[in-house]
């Protein structure tokens, strides 16, 4: 039997995660990056479906009227219900290292140089497409500078007005939409 | 799992022990026991400021791989390990582009722009006329090195933008040559293998046994929550073509578009144009060498009147493939990336 997410379910899903509208949005938005690294940590193929699939499960139940007494708890072992249900029927990518084989590193290949030049123009174009300030951010927080990494970051902090715990916040927020841009802009290159 | 905001500090606040970053090292590459992993989850999925220290740590742990910084034993894991995963290998791919493209890049200077210096100058003057004549120097001054400042930023930008262009140009026509000579010997290869197939031709073989499996699949199980296990297909050695059925609970759009993906994301093909049979049934026929052992998702999109495409649904399904792959399909999911 099958069960269509509805918006009034999404609605109460929302809400039981915070009574105010804009503060349920945010957490809604942390617990799904928070499952979608779990899902991709753990190996789970099609991470962003296991992440949908888990919500709306939890979604349902609330629909159905059950009583939840701490979600985030429910939607891990959600989680982990949906990854056990991913990883059944396969090999676990999570083999014992003796399994697998002993050299993997293949030289590189024609379609490996390829693929990086597909990487660097893509990540050209998205690097484009970000604000001026996250350009720089991105620029000076991820640049390679080993002895004075710290003194800099600090000094990016100082300039942008943030916390130094802030600007990692920011910084990795910045670069995870670069990598999903970037990944997408691939994507489709591979699907011409 | 929200931070409490007005409670304890957040953990960004104190230091990321050495010890958290080994054992959320030790997590990423795979290593530990299934209750440490089981232990470090409920912490990153209860925790948002943890889980952000992860993340720092997976970042951290990119770069150092992109910039060749692992130790041996680091490397070996986070290839084996790391790596075998799709969106992780993309991940490490967008960080060896990332450290390539920075590398490559002037640092940048990111001190903080304050001139306390300037009021110090100052500091010592006392007399009326000359603090007024200082006064004027000052804000001309100021106002001079706000110009500068302006101009400066504008060429740092620019500077920027062509050192960028530059290194990828230079780098473009150094993977060129390098395609050319890959390119060269893959020729060689396709031609010894197109002799070795003709040869194959040649012989007639026995086609008693069926030349197809089919499977089918009911649309929108993943995203509706009724998804028990995934389906699987196996393909016997000697199939030459599979044929999938996917099944709608209801039609309404005058045509439909149907892709295969890979767990990778790749898309191996697409039907623009499809219609469903009365009882609500696609059939998509498929050379079964395009399907070699692993999961994929049958994407389905309704095309209305106006040829806007809405997504309907995400199908998984797994193959179990015997029959020898006839192309030379490499290896994708663990391989050095830098």
């Amino acid at each position: 039997m099958t069960w269509d997410l509805t918006a009034e379910a999404f609605a109460k899903l929302l809400n039981r995660l915070d009574a105010d509208p804009e503060r349920a949005g945010e957490r809604y938005e942390g617990v799904r990056r928070r499952l979608l690294r779990f899902f991709e940590w753990r190996g789970a193929s099609f991470p962003e479906d296991r992440v949908d699939e888990t919500l709306n499960r939890v979604a349902r139940k609330l629909d159905e009227g059950a009583e939840i007494a701490e979600i985030g708890s429910y939607c891990q072992g959600v989680a982990r219900m949906v990854l056990l249900e991913a990883y059944k029927g396969r090999d676990s990518l999570r083999a014992p290292m003796e399994e697998l084989p002993a050299e993997v590193a293949a030289p590189e290949t024609n379609d490996e140089a390829v693929e990086k030049e597909h990487y660097l123009n893509c990540l050209e174009g998205c690097l484009n497409n970000l604000s001026e300030e996250n350009r720089e951010l991105i620029i000076g927080y991820y640049q390679d500078e080993k002895r004075d990494r710290i003194k800099k970051r600090f000094a990016l902090a100082e300039r942008l007005g943030l916390r130094r715990d802030a600007l990692a916040n920011r910084a990795q927020r910045v670069r995870d939409k670069l990598e999903d841009c970037v990944e997408r802009c691939v994507m489709k290159i591979a699907a011409i | 799992m929200r931070p409490d905001r007005r409670g304890t500090p957040p953990i960004r606040d104190m230091e990321f022990s050495k010890k958290n970053k080994r054992a959320v090292t030790r997590y990423l590459l795979g290593v530990g026991d299934e209750e440490e992993q089981t232990a470090m989850e409920e912490k990153y999925l209860s925790d948002q400021e943890f889980f952000e220290q992860v993340v720092a740590v997976e970042k951290e742990l990119l770069d150092n791989y992109a910039r060749n910084r692992l130790s041996s034993r680091e490397r070996e894991l986070f290839e084996r390990h790391y790596l075998a995963h799709p969106k992780r290998r993309a991940r490490a791919m967008t960080a060896s582009a990332l450290a390539t493209t920075l590398d490559r890049l002037q640092p940048v200077d990111v001190e903080a722009e304050t001139s306390p210096w300037l009021r110090n100058l100052f500091a010592g003057f006392r007399g009326r006329r000359l603090a007024f004549g200082m006064t004027v120097a000052a804000i001309l001054f100021a106002a001079g090195e706000a110009w500068f400042f302006l101009e400066t930023r504008q060429l740092r930008s620019e500077l920027t933008q062509s050192r960028v262009a530059r290194t990828r140009a230079e780098q473009r026509e150094k993977e060129l040559q390098g395609l050319l000579a890959e390119q060269q010997g893959r020729n060689e290869r396709l031609s010894s293998d197109l002799e070795k197939l003709s040869a194959a031709q040649q012989k007639p073989a026995p086609r008693s046994a069926p030349t197809f499996v089919s499977l089918l699949l009911t649309a929108g199980l993943v995203r509706d929550g009724g998804q028990a296990e995934t389906s699987r297909l196996v393909i016997p050695a000697g199939i030459e073509q599979v044929r999938l059925r996917l099944k709608i609970k209801e039609g309404g759009y005058p045509r439909y578009r149907v892709s295969i993906q890979t767990a990778d994301g790749r898309i191996l093909r697409t039907l623009p144009n499809l219609r469903p049979n009365a009882a609500n049934v696609f059939t998509i026929a498929l050379p079964s060498r395009l399907l070699t052992s692993g999961e994929y998702a049958l994407a389905l999109s309704g095309i209305n009147e106006n040829g806007e495409s809405d997504s309907l649904s995400k199908t998984l399904f797994r193959v179990e493939s015997k029959a020898l792959p006839v192309s030379r399909i490499p290896l994708r999911s663990s391989r050095t990336i830098r």
